[in-house]
Parts: structure tokens; sequence; C-alpha cells
């Protein structure tokens, strides 16, 4: 149906985290941080991920690279250092890897983290944080390391003599950059960017935007992108997934989504948005009350009772995560019945 | 007062620590506290930072409901321009402990006037305009102890003259209600 250069296939991830209690560490319940989520990732796309907080973004980007062990699913990728001689790729499963598959497979799976100030370690130059990853990889020697640093430097816009510096010598912006430069090193072909610029100012916001825009175009990068902002995920995304208290409410290309959104959380979160302009007149969907409690999830579809739409069958019925055609993945009962509320571009 | 910002069970609330609440009912509960004074100015700052998208759209709306209420005017202080654009009648836009242009709402974002302003509209995607490539403000904000000389803008803005490197502009009405400081709008 769509196997077309899938790089990212994910079936099915949960992500349990078990709540403890009393002397004998009893789990006295589940927090379904990730919830039995589907989706793919096509070669050279941006799939945008956002949601609010809690409600599983960073759990599902970490369980893909395994720095979180996922609680079950499968997750398909599409190696290119696993291939057998004679063969571009081959598909291996993530979550079954054993460890020194695992290690092949990191080469070609990095992470940009969203904190540039404690994701990079303060007693490290950066020369050696950029070069770690080829150390641990034993990729290259010593005499081409310093070259290959200095490539990545130039490529994410720092100076060549930057490599000799501590992180604390740079802005929040260049420690990204640097973050950037680290994740590139081993050449990978995904890249999960989780929140790589809400920690930053909107000029330098900007600036790393366009970096990671420009390394895609030159690396031919696959990125999985995390944020809760939604403007800046309309910006870069090719196809969104909304996320909600662990699932997928809504996953489709971005134009679909804004255009015709068939969730209506999406519709609320679209609505919610603060716009840059003064003159931009949209109803405004407030919705009430918080984020339910994720020890203890209301039955039916999570989302009802904050939805407006709400009928007698959501309270007690979980609606099913379904395709309403044209790869337009909706978690919604009455998905083909309402008529949303769309943002416009002017 | 609880009642008036929107806690729901203000009988039971009242009693309560603040880690029972939810980051917006804090947020609501200091709302509260600044109102309960009934005072002419409220200074926020940031109010809705920490907050997500859909919470903040709840407490802009009830901060806008209390402002009519109480007939209070209110400083907002933020660094979201989207807020900003909905909150706000007039717009002080500061850089590095100076205002560099301020004016009505609708003037400032669209007919800014100071280069930084501009550069600030141009770095942001919305969402409601088309895709197009951000056009950034170059290098960074400097080192607060070791401000330029002449306009502080001076080495990141896209239109500086020569005189701007040595000259502070004096903020200058440049059209009715609407001042700015910049060497552009100085007269020879």
């Amino acid at each position: 149906m769509h196997s077309d250069n899938i790089l990212l296939d994910v079936k099915g991830l949960k992500k349990y985290f078990l709540v403890r209690k009393g002397v004998f560490r009893r789990t006295v319940a589940h927090v379904k941080a990730v919830d039995d989520i589907d989706m793919f990732i096509r070669e050279g796309e941006t799939l945008g991920l956002v949601g609010e907080s809690g409600c599983g973004k960073t759990t599902t980007g970490r369980s893909i690279l395994r720095l979180i062990e996922p609680s079950g699913g499968d997750i398909m990728f599409r190696s290119k250092t696993m291939a057998p001689a004679g063969e571009d790729h081959t598909e291996v499963n993530v979550v079954k890897a054993p460890r020194k598959t695992m290690k092949m497979l990191r080469r070609e799976m990095q992470i940009i983290f969203q904190d540039p100030y404690s994701s990079l370690n303060p007693r490290m130059t950066v020369g050696a944080i950029v070069s770690e990853p080829l150390l641990v990889h034993s990729l290259s020697r010593r005499s081409e390391r310093e070259e290959r640093v200095k490539s990545l430097l130039a490529a994410v816009g720092l100076k060549p003599d930057h490599m000799k510096r501590y992180p604390h010598e740079f802005s929040g912006g260049q420690r990204q950059r640097i973050g950037v430069a680290r994740a590139l090193a081993l050449d990978p072909q995904l890249i999960v960017c989780d929140e790589p610029v809400s920690a930053l100012d909107v000029s330098i916001q900007a600036q790393v935007i366009n970096l990671l825009e420009d390394l895609q175009g030159e690396f031919g990068l696959t990125y999985l992108f995390i944020a809760h902002d939604l403007s800046v995920v309309k910006h870069m995304a090719d196809r969104v997934a909304v996320m909600y208290f662990g699932k997928i409410v809504e996953l489709s290309t971005t134009e679909e989504l804004f255009s015709a959104p068939k969730h209506p959380y999406t519709e609320a979160l679209m609505s919610a948005v603060p716009v840059p302009d003064p003159n931009w007149d949209v109803e405004r969907i407030l919705l009430e009350g918080d984020v339910a409690s994720p020890v203890a999830p209301p039955p039916g579809c999570y989302f009802h009772p904050r939805c407006q739409y709400a009928k007698d069958i959501c309270k007690t019925e979980a609606p099913e995560y379904r395709d309403l055609g044209d790869l337009h993945f909706v978690t919604c009962h009455f998905a083909d019945s309402l008529n949303l509320q769309p943002i416009l571009s002017k | 007062m609880l009642r008036a910002v929107g806690i729901p069970l203000p009988e039971q609330r009242v009693n309560e620590y603040p880690h029972l609440l939810s980051g917006g009912m804090r947020q609501r509960a200091m709302i509260a506290m600044a109102m309960s004074c009934n005072p002419a100015l409220l200074i926020a700052d940031e109010p809705t930072t920490a907050l997500d998208v859909t919470i903040q759209a709840q407490v802009l709306e009830l901060m806008n409901a209390l402002r009519a209420e109480f007939h209070a005017s209110i400083q907002f202080i933020t660094h979201d321009l989207g807020v900003i654009a909905g909150m706000a009648d007039d717009v002080v836009v500061m850089y590095l402990g100076r205002i560099a242009e301020a004016s009505t709402v609708q003037e400032v974002f669209h007919n800014a006037k100071h280069p930084y302003t501009r550069g600030l509209m141009n770095s942001i995607p919305s969402l409601a305009a088309e895709k197009r490539r951000l056009d950034p403000i170059k290098g960074v904000v400097p080192d607060p102890s070791d401000v330029p000389a002449g306009c502080s803008f001076e080495p990141r803005c896209p239109q500086a003259m020569e005189i701007c490197k040595t000259k502070m502009p004096e903020l200058k009405e440049v059209a009715p209600n609407h001042t700015t400081a910049c060497c552009l709008y100085e007269e020879q």
C-alpha cells in the first residue's frame, strides 16, 4: 500500500511505565506514556510530532532509538549498515535487535536534544564532543578525525578554531549547532529532533530551523521532528502526527491537516495557537479543564471529557485508529461527519 | 476570588496547597492573588510562557475578561509575538535595555519602522502564512556588559549606516502615536 521508500515503520509501539508503591514495590498502576501507535516515515521527509506536554512525544522519539526500552510493538528500520553483501539495505526490527546490531543501527539513527545546555558535556572540548561518535564506532583514524570534525563544524556554520573551546563559551544557538554536528558525525539516515528549537530565542530559532532545512537537502536526511509549537511544525514538516494522551489522534499531510482537520483535538489545538497578526480572527475553541491524569485515564475516548462534540458512545467505547483514505489517519468515532474549522493561509 | 478566576470547586480548593493544582490552575490562583486588591495596573511577566497552548488560551481569555470586569490596565511582558498580537492594544519593543519602537499593535505588526522589529517579524513561522524561508536576524544579542558603541543594534542590523556606529539614536515620533529609535529616521 505505502511501501514506497519507507525508512521507518512503527507498528503498535507501546511504552508503559510502572507506578510502584509500598515496601515491596508492588506495581499499583501503569502509565501508558505511549499506547499502541502506528506511523511510518518515508526516506527524506520530515514527520512532525506535536502535542502538549506529557502526551508522549519525547517517549515516542526515544523509544524509536531504544534510548528507552519499548514495552511492545515493532519498529522496522531500513538499514544500510546491516545489509547483506550485494544489497543496498535490509529491514531490521529495532525492538528485537541484539546489542551488537543496535550499535550498528545507532550509526544510522541519531538524536538532537531539546536542551543545548545539558546535552553537551561541559568538561569536553567541542572537538572531543563532535568526534566522540567516531571514536565509539572506531570509524576513523586520528589524522582523519580532525579533518572530519572541521568539515562537520563548517557544515553547521561554526569555525574550525571552535574545536578547542568548551561548551560554556558558546551561546544557546551555537550549542545547538554543536549538537547538530555531533548528530551528523556518523552520516545517519534518520535524525530524531526532540524540540530542537524550543529553548532558543525567536531570531536564533529561525537560524537553526534554516540550518536543519539546509542540512536535510545536503545530506538527504529524514527527520522525526518533535515539537509543541504548531507554527514551527507547520513550517518544517511534510506530514504531521498529533498526539494526545499517548495516542496518535490524527496523522496526515501538513496541508491536509491544517486545511481539513478531522479530529476535534486538532481543531482546538490549532485555534489556540497565538498568531502574530492582530487582524487574525479565528473563533477560539476553549478546551475545558486539563489533560486527565495518566494513571486513571477516562473510559472510552480519552479526549471525551474535553470534547465539545462528544456523544454517548465516546464515553464508553474507545475509537479505532483508522485510515479515512489517502493516508489520513484519525482516532475519532465521528471523523467522517464532523465539519471542523481549518486554519487557512492568507 | 477563586470563583472569579474560574477554579472549579473553590470551597474545597481554598484549603489545598499549590502542589495539588495543575500549572494552569496555579496561574489562575496567582491571578486571583494579584487581582484581590482591585489594582489599577496588573503587571504580567510572561504569565503563560510555561503553559501548554490550550491552557494558555484559557488563561489569556480569563485575563481579558477580568480586565473588563475590574477596569484594570495590564502591562503584558512576553517574548511571544503571537500572544502580543492577540492581547495588546499598544506595543513597546525593547532591545538591550532600550525601547526600539512603540506604537499601536496594528502599526507595530503591519507598519514596523525599526529594523529590529521587522527582523523579529521575519524570524517567526506563522500558522496563518504560506510557507516561506525564514529570514532571521543575523548574529546574537551582545553581552549586556559590553554593549556596542552607537546604536546597540548596529552589528546585527541589515540597514546599518556609517553613522549608526557612533550615534545612539533618540526615540522620535515618526508618525502620529508611533515612536522609534533608529538613525534611518533621524533628520540630518
